[in-house]
């Protein structure tokens, strides 16, 4: 018979049944459940699991008081998940696509800050100076809703002078708290030499370098953050 | 709720499922009464027979995959 536990104590305790002796009237009663809501078929634990161990964190419970838009709380849960999966090349990049499929760039870009833990950091340099939880609320909002002006990616195949302009532009147009510059791998390098031109064409920011080594997988991440002075 | 694996049950009897809750398939995907593949309504691909969930809410057929499992919790936060 089916479970009747929790879906995650189920999947832990492998109690979810994976029935190879079934009869009709079998099916036909977890049909009947299942019309009256009180049944799921489910092709594996794990997926199940994985979401909903996500839910349960603090983190991610943080970002859902102050965000209205499900579609945003669908991209840091996502996140997480990300990082939850982060070893498992063929899984990471599936998710990967349905999240572009769904959301666009932009929220998979989201997604992967929250999954490189820097988000949270990202935020508080931005909203440190917020007064009031509503304050805080809409600057969240406005973060996440534009990412793609707080944050830039650079690819290896990147050209120095038109980034670094781009980025530089950027800032002057927005006059942004705070911008990251993100890399990973091969990347790395030329992020490096964008930072640099950045960096002696605009006034009024501090700088600082972060980066991170993905236990699991060995990439290294590199994050330029550039601070507006106070 | 109740959750039944379905990855070890042979084809015919996903498809017997399948069909009395009035959905069919082509052999390889979900089709619905017309023989019409239907789509995850989440992250619209085209559901496999051998990579479905049937979560409860008017017998929704999604796509094995996190994002449309989190979607449907977030429509139906007491679903489990």
């Amino acid at each position: 018979m089916p479970s009747e536990l929790d879906p995650i104590e189920s999947a832990a305790k492998g109690f979810t049944k994976g029935i190879l002796e079934f009869s009709a009237e079998q099916v036909a009663e977890w049909v009947r459940k299942a019309k009256q809501g009180e049944l799921s078929f489910i092709e594996d634990d794990e997926t199940i699991e994985v979401v909903m161990e996500q839910r349960k964190k603090p983190e991610l419970e943080l970002y859902r008081k102050y965000i209205t838009s499900p579609e945003l709380k669908l991209q840091i849960e996502m996140g997480l998940v990300l990082r939850r999966i982060d070893a498992d090349e063929k899984k990471r990049n599936n998710l990967k696509e349905k999240l572009t499929r769904k959301f666009g760039t932009a929220g998979l870009h989201v997604a992967e800050l929250v999954k490189c833990g820097i988000l949270s950091r990202y935020v508080s340099i931005l909203l440190g100076e917020a007064k009031t939880e509503v304050e805080f609320k809409e600057g969240l909002q406005d973060i996440l809703t534009g990412i793609d002006k707080y944050v830039e990616f650079i690819q290896n195949q990147d050209s120095v002078e038109k980034k670094s302009n781009a980025v530089v532009q950027r800032i002057n147009a927005n006059l942004p708290r705070a911008m990251v510059l993100f890399s990973s791998g091969d990347a790395i390098r030329k992020a490096d030499e964008i930072f640099e031109c950045i960096k002696a064409n605009i006034d009024g920011y501090n700088y600082n370098v972060e980066e991170q080594v993905t236990a699991e997988t060995g990439i290294r991440q590199r994050y330029h953050f550039i601070i507006k002075k106070l | 709720m109740e959750f039944v694996s379905i990855k070890n049950l042979p084809k015919a009897v996903r498809l017997a499922i399948l069909k009395q809750l009035g959905y069919g398939s082509d052999g390889q995907f979900v089709t619905d009464e017309q023989g019409k593949r239907i789509r995850d309504r989440y992250v619209d691909v085209e559901i496999s027979l051998s990579n479905m969930l049937i979560f409860p809410g008017s017998t929704i057929i999604l796509d094995n995959n996190y994002l449309s499992v989190a979607a449907y919790l977030e429509e139906h936060e007491d679903a489990f």
